[in-house]
């Protein structure tokens, strides 16, 4: 991962290189990708490893990017009864899901959210007690 | 690639543009009339919607001037694109408007310049 170009990447198993990416700057439904984000991507791969321009692109995808203000998840109780909310896991998903599934079991379980998810309640952005992680996807911005 | 036609310079890719997000969000004057959480939907809560969206844009690249646009957030089309501090004047566009929810918080309405003690902001 460069934290001075934007791209990440790593090598399958079978030899494939696997790079990613950026979100659009829009809100989209689109459910299909778009020519800038992939385009500024391999700008970035091409100037830290050159030898990657010999490749041919295979497959690209998208998926959705839930983001809050602050970057940080929702793990919250609501007004409504039995109702809970564990998303907004933007560009963090992925490698925090074991420990949000935990957090978020232990605030069904109790009704009540334990020390480490409390932070994350909706309300936070009534209180302004944000949570900043525009860092933490580690990719150059 | 979005083609998109700044109102100054004409068509434009839209890597040339940022988005500026939720147009027509109205800063409260009488801000300590209403509570947190009516004045975190001015500051924190925004709009998402599958159709129609009323957002700003800015054509950083180029003439650096924002204006608004209606966007369809399915297919991307621009519908309209009118001038900062205007409201849209085609029918999707102003449906969009009067539609949103946003029309109906506190926050809105402790924008208006008379709901400010006095009348002045």
């Amino acid at each position: 991962m460069s934290n001075a170009v934007h791209m990440y990447i790593s090598q399958s198993d079978k030899g494939e290189m696997v790079l990613g990416a950026g979100v659009d700057k829009y809100n989209s439904y689109a459910q299909r990708g778009s020519f800038p984000v992939p385009e500024h991507m391999i700008a970035a791969a091409v100037e830290i490893f050159p030898i990657l321009s010999r490749l041919r692109m295979l497959r690209h995808w998208g998926g959705i990017v839930d983001t809050c203000p602050d970057a940080s998840p929702i793990i919250s109780k609501t007004d409504v009864k039995g109702l809970y909310f564990n998303c907004g896991w933007g560009t963090g998903g992925f490698k925090a899901t074991p420990g949000s599934g935990h957090v978020f079991a232990d605030l069904i379980a109790n009704d009540q959210p334990n020390k480490i998810a409390a932070p994350y309640a909706l309300d936070r952005f009534q209180t302004g007690l944000l949570i900043d992680e525009h860092g933490a996807a580690g990719v150059a911005h | 690639m979005l083609l998109i036609d700044c109102p100054h310079c004409g068509p434009r890719d839209e890597t040339e543009f940022s988005c500026g997000g939720e147009a027509h969000i109205a800063r409260p004057l009488a801000e300590n009339s209403i509570t947190d959480a009516e004045f975190a939907e001015y500051l924190f809560w925004r709009d998402n919607p599958k159709g129609v969206f009323l957002e700003r844009w800015c054509h950083d690249a180029g003439c650096r001037k924002w204006f608004n646009a209606a966007r369809d957030t399915v297919s991307h089309a621009f519908l309209e694109i009118y001038p900062m501090g205007s409201l849209p004047k085609s029918d999707a566009g102003k449906a969009a408007y009067a539609g949103s929810w946003r029309r109906k918080t506190a926050s809105e309405a402790a924008a208006k310049p008379s709901s400010v003690k006095g009348g002045k902001a």
